[in-house]
Formats: C-alpha cells, sequence, structure tokens
C-alpha cells in the first residue's frame, strides 16, 4: 500500500541534463531536503522542471522548451546537455515527473534532442499505477509516429477513438484527430501541478519602495518574489488569520513583530515590517521593508510561499535561509514543518547544517513525522557526473549512513581552532 | 540497528570534557579531541549511553564533544542501554576496596562499568584513580 496520501508532484528523474548525465532520481516528500557541496547538481535537478514551468507559462508559444525565461536562463542547448570528461557529449535529456492523483502514481517521460531547428521533443511516454510504482511503461509515443500506430495505442492505453496524430503541445505531446478539432492532452493533471508551483530562487533581489499589484494566486506564474506584497495586501484587506500567523512566523525568527501593506495607488503596493522586533501592539510604528535588515526582505517571500501554499503544491525553495542569523535559520525550519505537515510538497535546496539540525529536532520532539522527510545529498563523482545518496529520518531524527558532510566541516574546523589554540596557550604557559 | 561487526565503547564524560573544554591541559585536550575524531572516522564504532552518563555528558561536554555526539546520534552509532543495577557485583567490587574514599570514588562509576558489561566491555575514561580501584577486580 502507498504511503502517499496527498496529491502532488511525488518524483523528479533527470537525465542528459548538465552533470545528471546518468539518470538521478529523487523523491519528493512534504519536506524534502536537497544539501551537497557548490555545484553537485543540486539546482540541476530542479532546472528541468522549472524549464517545463516557463514554457507552460509563457503568454506565447514558444516552441517545446523556452530556454530563457524568468525561472531558468539558458540562450543555448549546449549550456545545459551533459557533457562528461569520459563520454562524448549528448544531443538530448530526458525528465520523468511522477504525480500522485487518487491512489494513482502518474509518471510521464519526455525527452527533448537538439535538432536542426533548435530543440524539440524526441519522445514521450507514459505510466500509469495504482497504489504502487510497479507496472511498466506505456509504448512511447514520438512526432510523426504512424497514424495505425496511433489509433491502436489510444484505443488501448488511454480508452481514446478517432485520434490518429501525435503533435507537440509546447512541452508535451497530444493525440489529436486528423483534421485537428479534437485532442486528448494525457499530461494534463501534471501541467496543472507543473504550472502551481511555487519557485523562490537564490537571488531574489533587493528589498523595493514600492511593490506592482499582481495575481494573490493559486497559481503564481516565474519566480514568486513579486507576488509577496500583494498575498499580504490581500490578507490585510480582508482581515484574513493568514496575516497573524505571517507575524506570527517573523515574530518566531526574531526578525519583527508586525508586518502589514500601505497602498499607495492602484500601481504600487509599500511592504512594512515593525520597526521593533519584540513590539506587537503598536500598529503605527511601521517601516518601509527597504528600511530594515536585508534578513527580513529575503525571507519574507519564503514565509509568504510556505503560508499560502496549498496542499499539493509544490513549493521549491532555494536557500530559503539566506541572510539568517543562526537562530532564526533554526526557528525556519517550524515554518517549513508546518507546511509539510498541511500536505505542501517543500522542496529546500540548502547549504545550512543549522535548518537540518532543527528539522531532526522536531523529528525527535515528535512534532514532524518522519515519514514526510525525505534527505538528498548531491556530490560529483570523479568523472563529473552527479550522485545522489538518499536518506530517511528514522523516530529520533537519524539519518543513518548519509553522507552528509556539515558536521565533518564543523568539528574538522573546530579541532583545528583547539589544537592552534591551545599550542598557542601551552607555548605562552 | 547495529552492526554485526560493529564495537560499542562507553566513552566517560571526563573525555567529552577534556576534548576542547576548559580545564584540560593542551596536550590533554588534544589527545581526546583527536581520539573522538578517530573514533568518527572508524565507522563501526559506537557509543553506549545510558540515562546516568547521559547526565554527565550534558554537564561536562565541550561544545566539540556536544557537536561530535550529535553526529553520532545522526549517523545512527548511539545505543542507548539502560543496564539493570547488578547489585551483587557492586558489593563484591567494593569489597576488594581499601579505603572509604576509594569505595566512593568506584560507587560512582558503577554505572560505567554496568553499562560495558551490558555491551562490549570497554570503558575510556581520564580517571586514573578511578581505574586504579578497579584493577584488582580483574
Amino acid at each position: 500500500m502507498s504511503k502517499e496520501t496527498v496529491e502532488g508532484i511525488t518524483k523528479i528523474a533527470v537525465s542528459g541534463f548538465k552533470s545528471l548525465a546518468e539518470e538521478c532520481a529523487i523523491d519528493i516528500r512534504p519536506l524534502t531536503i536537497l544539501a551537497g557541496a557548490n555545484s553537485s547538481g543540486k539546482s540541476s535537478i530542479m532546472q528541468p522542471l522549472l524549464m517545463l514551468k516557463q514554457t507552460l507559462e509563457a503568454p506565447y508559444d514558444p516552441g517545446p522548451l523556452l530556454l530563457e525565461g524568468p525561472n531558468v536562463q539558458f540562450t543555448s542547448a549546449e549550456q545545459f546537455l551533459s557533457k562528461l570528461v569520459d563520454k562524448e557529449g549528448t544531443d538530448r535529456f530526458q525528465i520523468r515527473i511522477e504525480t500522485f492523483k487518487r491512489d494513482f502514481f502518474i509518471s510521464v517521460r519526455t525527452v527533448f534532442k537538439k535538432g536542426p531547428k533548435g530543440i524539440e521533443i524526441a519522445e514521450m511516454a507514459e505510466t500509469q499505477s495504482k497504489y504502487q510504482r510497479l507496472s511498466s511503461e506505456h509504448p512511447a509515443l514520438y512526432p510523426g509516429m504512424p497514424h495505425e500506430e496511433i489509433k491502436s495505442l489510444a484505443d488501448q492505453y488511454w480508452m481514446s477513438t478517432g485520434f490518429e496524430t501525435v503533435r507537440p503541445s509546447r512541452c508535451f505531446l497530444r493525440f489529436e484527430s486528423q483534421d485537428g478539432q479534437r485532442s486528448v492532452d494525457i499530461t494534463h493533471d501534471l501541467e496543472f501541478r507543473i504550472l502551481s508551483s511555487i519557485h523562490l530562487p537564490g537571488l531574489r533581489g533587493n528589498p523595493e519602495r514600492t511593490y506592482k499589484p499582481a495575481s494573490t494566486g493559486p497559481q503564481y506564474p516565474g519566480t514568486f518574489e513579486y507576488y509577496a506584497a500583494s498575498i499580504i495586501h490581500d490578507w490585510q484587506e480582508t482581515g484574513d488569520e493568514l496575516l497573524k500567523t505571517l507575524a506570527d512566523a517573523l515574530h518566531a525568527l526574531g526578525l519583527t513583530g508586525q508586518v502589514g501593506t500601505k497602498k499607495i495607488d492602484d500601481t504600487r503596493i509599500e511592504l512594512q515590517v515593525g520597526r521593533l522586533r519584540n513590539d506587537r501592539t503598536s500598529e503605527t510604528d511601521l517601516v518601509s521593508i527597504a528600511d530594515v535588515g536585508f534578513g527580513v526582505s529575503q525571507v519574507l517571500p519564503v514565509l509568504v510561499a510556505l503560508i499560502v501554499a496549498e496542499p499539493g503544491q509544490l513549493v521549491y525553495l532555494e536557500q530559503p535561509e539566506m541572510h539568517l542569523h543562526p537562530r532564526a535559520q533554526v526557528a525556519l525550519a517550524q515554518v517549513l514543518a508546518d507546511a509539510a505537515k498541511r500536505g505542501v510538497r517543500v522542496v529546500a535546496e540548502t547549504h545550512s547544517s543549522l535548518l537540518l539540525l532543527a528539522v531532526q529536532t522536531l523529528v525527535a520532539e515528535e512534532d514532524l513525522p518522519p515519514e514526510l522527510v525525505k534527505l538528498h545529498w548531491f556530490r560529483r563523482g570523479e568523472n563529473g557526473a552527479t550522485k545522489i545518496d538518499t536518506a530517511d529520518l528514522d523516530e529520533a531524527g537519524a539519518y543513518g549512513d548519509w553522507p552528509e558532510d556539515f558536521d565533518d566541516v564543523d568539528l574538522k574546523a573546530q579541532s583545528r581552532y583547539i589544537k592552534a589554540a591551545q599550542s598557542r596557550l601551552a607555548e605562552r604557559a | 540497528m547495529r552492526l554485526k561487526d560493529s564495537k560499542r565503547f562507553v566513552v566517560n564524560a571526563s573525555v567529552a570534557r577534556a576534548a576542547g573544554g576548559e580545564g584540560a591541559t593542551a596536550s590533554v585536550s588534544i589527545s581526546c579531541t583527536e581520539f573522538l575524531e578517530t573514533f568518527q572516522d572508524e565507522c563501526s564504532y559506537h557509543i553506549v549511553m545510558t540515562p546516568e552518563l547521559s547526565e554527565e555528558w550534558e554537564e561536562n561536554q565541550s561544545r566539540f564533544a556536544a557537536t561530535w555526539l550529535r553526529s553520532m546520534i545522526a549517523r545512527k552509532r548511539f545505543d542507548y542501554v539502560e543496564p539493570p543495577v547488578n547489585q551483587v557485583l557492586r558489593n563484591e567490587i567494593e569489597g576488594t576496596a581499601t579505603s572509604e574514599n576509594e569505595i566512593g570514588d568506584m560507587q560512582k562509576d558503577f554505572h560505567l562499568l554496568e553499562a560495558a558489561l551490558a555491551t562490549d566491555q570497554t570503558i575510556i575514561s581520564l580517571d586514573e584513580t578511578v581505574r586504579g580501584a578497579f584493577r584488582p577486580c580483574r
């Protein structure tokens, strides 16, 4: 029986993309931690999904893949197709995304290749299975597939008759009738999950004096930082309790006691926070977010994303701990855990040993069920290819043989200091 | 779960205090730090902890030792045991003491002995006085 109870994206597997030359896969649990050294492949495993997101969200049809968009920026396929030191470069990459919906795991594998006219879809295949991930993949679809083969497959696997053509529709393939009047979009749920995903990049820009009004969800095209001010403004105007949840989170992080907005005109919203960290009562003592420490403006969209996200929605956070004091990094774990417990699928890419320790502590304190957490450690092999080691937490928050090296670095740094300082003190004595 | 070929050691809080902590001489401090590092590098080594020993670590551990212990827990190389008090053994050992002070020293560390007997029979300690007191019992 599957452990999954929450719908959404449950697995991502990528190959042929940057250092992910061989297929690398990560299970997505409600709290998924990606860790590892710089340039080990943590961001790379999420970038194909972000490319799909920006392709589906483009206001025009950009073809099979929008390489340069708000979420990821490439200008040529050579920049992301794998080239290992001991192998010839590839002309294709693959992304497989698994989603869970109503007891079914549905996996869609899409292969993109570099053709004479740019990136094109080479093939796409789907797998469906109830409760567990054991069934075999349906035959792959590809552009230009013979009509008879398409008719047979559509009827056999998707119970759809009268379809004779397979055509690209942005980054996926779909069945169409010969006259193009009728179509079946077999990736409908996956597209919904990708379009619903929230992305907060590692570089979140400088705090602004004012922000432009934006949508308040539930879908957030592009990157999420542009939506935070409008969402907070909406909570404030409608008296939503989530504004208090946000203020509580900011207070728990030791950053500020209050948060609010001021509408300047129809095109500008000012984000305001309490001037004093512990003052939670004086509503008049608010200042622009541009006038307080950088940590507040950097973490505010992270908190808003975690609070506003709905169960099943994927929230991908790059360095959520950025610019935060260690005490705030520890407190941030609680906000991540609260979102995970609501069924949000949080993917956090982090270098913070304190954040990881705080997650382990919440598990050991029985605040966060260990089955909601998944750890993935990224490293590069000798030929440059990424390898991923995965671990689960037990009820004590321990992860066993996972090659987490934060402690090693900490211990070695402390040991080096102890030896140097003790030797110096001994000389002095 | 403990690996079949792993080795479980009882590490006295004196080591946790001396490893980078205040009050230890430079050479002892560095030796204890190096000992804990070597212990961690040897994947088959586990640390044994009892409720009483845990309290002693809590009271005495240096920052280095605290980080080290946290890492051992995370790596599932931390074996928590609650050995029963072996009163017969305690009485017999006390009988070998040559003074009241020696009895006091031995009583203080009986729990280490019981933890070691319940696991792989090894105690790591800096306390030479107690070691000397227990020596006739071997």
